[in-house]
């Protein structure tokens, strides 16, 4: 009898969360429901820039891992010798869009321009094809190279829709649409623009399997305005089922131009739509960090915003400014190039043109180029540009765009009801979403404001917070008068792997962001859980010495609110100090072998998480 | 790095020089003693073709002079041509081997491309030769309640205290640490958990009984957990699997007629062995099957 009631007791229990009231689920793209769906949103890790031997500056570095066999590794399978220690939850692979056709013709014998001069020095001379084909990419005006393209060469255009399709086919094949929903993929590409060498890159990514039969590229694109416009009229507009995102990265590579407002007739319009597009910034990949930079922008110098960095002093301030080269590391560096700057500048636009241009969430990724996403250790550390990076002295010496002070990449982390195409690419719009340094940091963030202060002592801590406040990446309500806001947040360790474990947190901060009556832009950072910072590591054999946390959370309420300034919060969470890929190749090799950029690099990196901003909206007067 | 350019190399080398000038010099005279060869065929078809080629080029029409000195350089292409194949001099060039290596297989890859699509009887095949490849690994669904080792002296016996309430009857919701996965974890496989808490927390539910509380330590302390659900691994249902399949089969397809021609073509042409080691010979043998 007991026992009946227990288990009734249990059976009510179990039909009692989410799943009870949730209507049966519908997909755009139809596929068996997810048996794990969850209201108050599961946590999936996941890579959103992925090249693979379809990209040109992937294939002339000898890597040959096609789409699918990307999305293989990011399941788990062994290739090309390398396996991840844990598979990822998504994936998008991110080609570059330009030149499809192009490598596809010139790296398939008996094409119709296998054998020209051009697609022979591609094959032999790797430096000078990176530079010829990188420099197309660079033109107000560009053109495709008439010699491949042109009269008796490839038709590239139709080229270029082979070799998306195979694009799409690789995603397809990799989505588990069984129940178990285990391995997401996105249907996505690179639009690779410039201009003079500043950096202008997006990633575009698709909802669903329904896309454009064309990838846009640089050529037929050739700013950012027109490749919103295009995404609108050729995706949203002009197909059904299609939607989609484009996310920007390296704006630390951009000189001030990646931010700068495109230029209309209605800028309220064209913010709207950016707005609308572009939700989020990759603010770190392999080549270093955007979340901030001491020396440009508002705020007091920062000591954690050294954090891999391509530029080091002395450079320029770009000012109002913009610059050029900084692909190449060179040109002035702006306070646009830097999350911190960028989000204060979409407040300013905001009161400019009513309308917020840049309300940025956070992500991370690889950014590889050995089709092996997701490969973000560091101690395993083996380069991102196939046979340029073969070996230790190699990736110590590599110069742009590979080199000593790239990285592995980070992750994308999203809280997402499920792990289906709609749920993630949901999570993604609505900037539920934060980016690591590759760790898998699990991170909660919540604004309200009437939490209970005692909060972090609470079981229910997600349900009372999910209750009556917004999760990151939201807009919260102006308050009560005379209240301020709060954030709670709460950082759980990665649990590591097998051979791989995890680092525990150092402490937990909030940056906030606001701007005063005169419109200037402010920064500042709070400590909001620490668990000291007494940990470090023994750069004789990169052991950790000393402890942090396995979980860090706290509630903090902002002490100088001003309800009349518009405002950002968002969660840094700091892991404890361990060795750099770098110092790990520097230790392999005998000291008088080591070269100078074992002298000249951080020995050690504090890994990390960023999570989405909320902002606080301000009370119509 | 296939950096090699061996047109380049070979074109450099004297040697290759004085062998390409004797084939000549050994040509000349064997065609002269030949005679002449089948005549090349100028017929209005090909007037109009290369007039057409031209036109476009010089974007207007070409006169009778400009049509006849274009012929004539394709016509003498063409003698260059003939003549190089009349002496052979397609042979043992690496550029031509590996062009023609390349072009027969993509020929077998193209033969197998066009065999007919699998139907669902081949690919039920497929998934059922492999089906740890397809199987889907089993779940578990937990409540869970935390005693986090970050606040508590000793964490497992705040777990074993924990669990004593709930076995009393107590309210998970009520009980516990905060955790940012929440309490209810609906059904995930043992390596889904494993990312959350570790390996350790994983393996602990492995064989824990439904609907009990019990301990499991984790990367945070300790757990009081109940198993809620359990779905043993199973295989996909075809449709679900169908891309995934398909594809496969495809790959397979193109590995196994691509060696079944290479079966062919070593029967075809053996390999004749002069005094090979018997030990390397047995390998070759096996390695040729």
């Amino acid at each position: 009898m007991i026992l009946r009631t227990a288990r009734a007791a249990l059976l009510a229990s179990l039909a009692l969360p989410a799943c009870a009231d949730d209507p049966p689920r519908s997909y755009d793209d139809p596929r068996e429901p997810c048996a794990d769906h969850n209201a108050r949103r599961n946590l999936y890790f996941g890579d959103l820039h992925v090249h693979t031997a379809y990209s040109f500056d992937a294939w002339i570095s000898d890597v040959r891992t096609d789409p699918a066999g990307a999305y293989r590794f990011a399941r788990g399978e062994t290739v090309a010798g390398r396996e991840l220690a844990r598979p990822l939850d998504f994936a998008a692979v991110t080609d570059h869009s330009e030149y499809l056709a192009e490598v596809d013709g010139c790296t398939t014998p008996g094409s119709a321009v296998h054998d020209t001069a051009r697609c022979v020095a591609f094959r032999a001379d790797a430096p000078g094809a990176l530079v010829q084909f990188g420099l197309g990419l660079d033109k107000e005006d560009p053109a495709r190279f008439a010699d491949l393209c042109g009269p008796g060469g490839l038709d590239c255009p139709a080229g270029a829709a082979a070799v998306w399709s195979r694009v799409q086919a690789a995603a397809e094949q990799a989505y588990d649409r069984s129940a178990a929903c285990e391995f997401t993929t996105l249907v996505a590409y690179e639009w690779s623009g410039s201009r003079m060498l500043a950096n202008l890159h997006r990633n575009v990514i698709f909802r669903t399997k329904d896309v454009p039969a064309l990838p846009i590229t640089h050529f037929e694109a050739p700013s950012a305005a027109e490749l919103w416009s295009r995404l609108q009229s050729e995706c949203r507009e002009g197909l059904p089922g299609c939607d989609v995102l484009a996310i920007p990265h390296n704006s630390n590579w951009s000189n001030g131009n990646l931010f700068v407002p495109e230029a209309s007739s209605d800028p309220a319009a064209l913010a709207r739509l950016r707005a609308d597009l572009e939700p989020l910034l990759e603010v770190y990949q392999h080549k270093g960090d955007s979340e901030c930079m001491n020396g440009v922008g508002a705020g007091e110098p920062d000591e954690l915003c050294d954090f891999e960095k391509l530029r080091s002093p002395p450079f320029d301030d770009c000012g109002d400014g913009v610059g050029a080269q900084g692909i190449l590391a060179r040109g002035c560096v702006s306070k646009l190039d830097y999350l911190r700057g960028v989000l204060l500048a979409g407040m300013q636009e905001e009161a400019r043109v009513g309308v917020n241009p840049y309300r940025l969430g956070v992500i991370a990724s690889t950014d590889t180029h050995n089709g092996t996403p997701g490969d973000v250790a560091e101690p395993t550390y083996r380069g991102h540009f196939g046979s340029r990076e073969a070996d230790a002295a190699a990736r110590l010496t590599a110069v742009v765009p590979a080199g000593p002070r790239n990285s592995p990449g980070g992750l994308v982390a999203v809280w997402s009801e499920e792990n289906s195409r709609e749920a993630i690419f949901d999570a993604l719009r609505r900037r539920e979403v934060y980016g690591t340094s590759g760790p898998r940091i699990a991170v909660r963030m919540f604004a309200a404001w009437d939490l209970p202060e005692d909060l972090c002592a609470r079981a229910d801590l997600v349900d009372v917070a999910d209750e009556r406040g917004v999760p990151m990446g939201g807009l919260l309500s102006p308050g009560p008068a005379g209240g301020a806001p709060q954030i709670v947040v709460a950082a759980e360790r990665d649990a590591g792997a097998q051979g791989q474990p995890g680092t525990p947190l150092q402490r937990v901060q909030i940056v906030k962001g606001w701007l005063d009556a005169a419109g200037v832009g402010h920064i500042a950072v709070f400590d909001v859980a620490s668990a000291g910072t007494d940990a470090s590591v023994d750069l004789d054999t990169c052991e950790p010495r000393g402890a942090g946390a396995d979980a860090l959370c706290g509630v903090w309420r902002d002490p100088q609110y001003d309800p009349s300034q518009p405002s950002f919060y968002y969660a840094r969470v700091l892991e404890d100090p361990t060795c750099r890929w770098s110092w790990r190749d520097c230790l392999s090799l005998p000291t008088a072998e080591r070269p100078k950029a074992c002298d000249e690099l951080p020995r050690t990196i504090q890994e990390r998480a960023w999570t989405s901003p909320i902002w606080v909206e301000v009370a119509a007067p | 790095m296939m950096r090699a350019v061996p047109g380049r190399a070979l074109r450099s080398e004297p040697l290759v020089h004085f062998a390409v000038l004797g084939l000549v010099i050994f040509g000349v005279h064997a065609a002269q003693a030949r005679g002449h060869g089948e005549p090349l065929r100028v017929d209005a078809d090909r007037v109009a073709a290369t007039g057409a080629e031209l036109a476009r080029r010089l974007a207007r029409a070409p006169a009778p002079a400009e049509i006849a000195a274009a012929l004539v350089t394709e016509l003498d292409e063409e003698r260059l041509y003939r003549e190089a194949l009349a002496l052979g001099l397609d042979r043992d060039d690496p550029i031509v081997r590996r062009r023609l290596i390349q072009k027969l297989r993509f020929v077998q890859e193209d033969l197998a491309d066009d065999a007919a699509p699998p139907d669902d009887a081949d690919l039920l095949a497929l998934r059922d030769a492999e089906p740890d490849r397809y199987m889907l690994p089993a779940r578990l669904a937990v409540t869970h309640v935390l005693a986090a080792r970050d606040r508590h002296p000793d964490p497992e016996a705040a777990a074993r205290e924990l669990r004593a309430r709930l076995l009393a009857g107590a309210d998970p919701a009520a009980l516990g640490d905060p955790c940012v996965h929440g309490q209810r974890l609906a059904l995930r496989s043992a390596s889904a958990l494993a990312a959350l808490f570790g390996d350790a927390f994983a393996a602990a539910l492995s064989d824990m009984s439904e609907g009990t509380w019990n301990l499991a330590p984790s990367s945070l302390g300790w757990h009081v957990v109940r198993v809620d659900a359990r779905e043993p691994a199973a295989l996909p249902a075809l449709a679900t699997l169908r891309p995934r399949l398909r594809a496969d089969w495809e790959a397979a397809r193109r590995e196994a007629s691509g060696h079944a021609a290479l079966v062919g073509l070593r029967a075809r042409w053996p390999a004749a062995l002069v005094d090979v080691e018997p030990a390397v010979a047995a390998a070759l043998a096996e390695a040729e099957r």
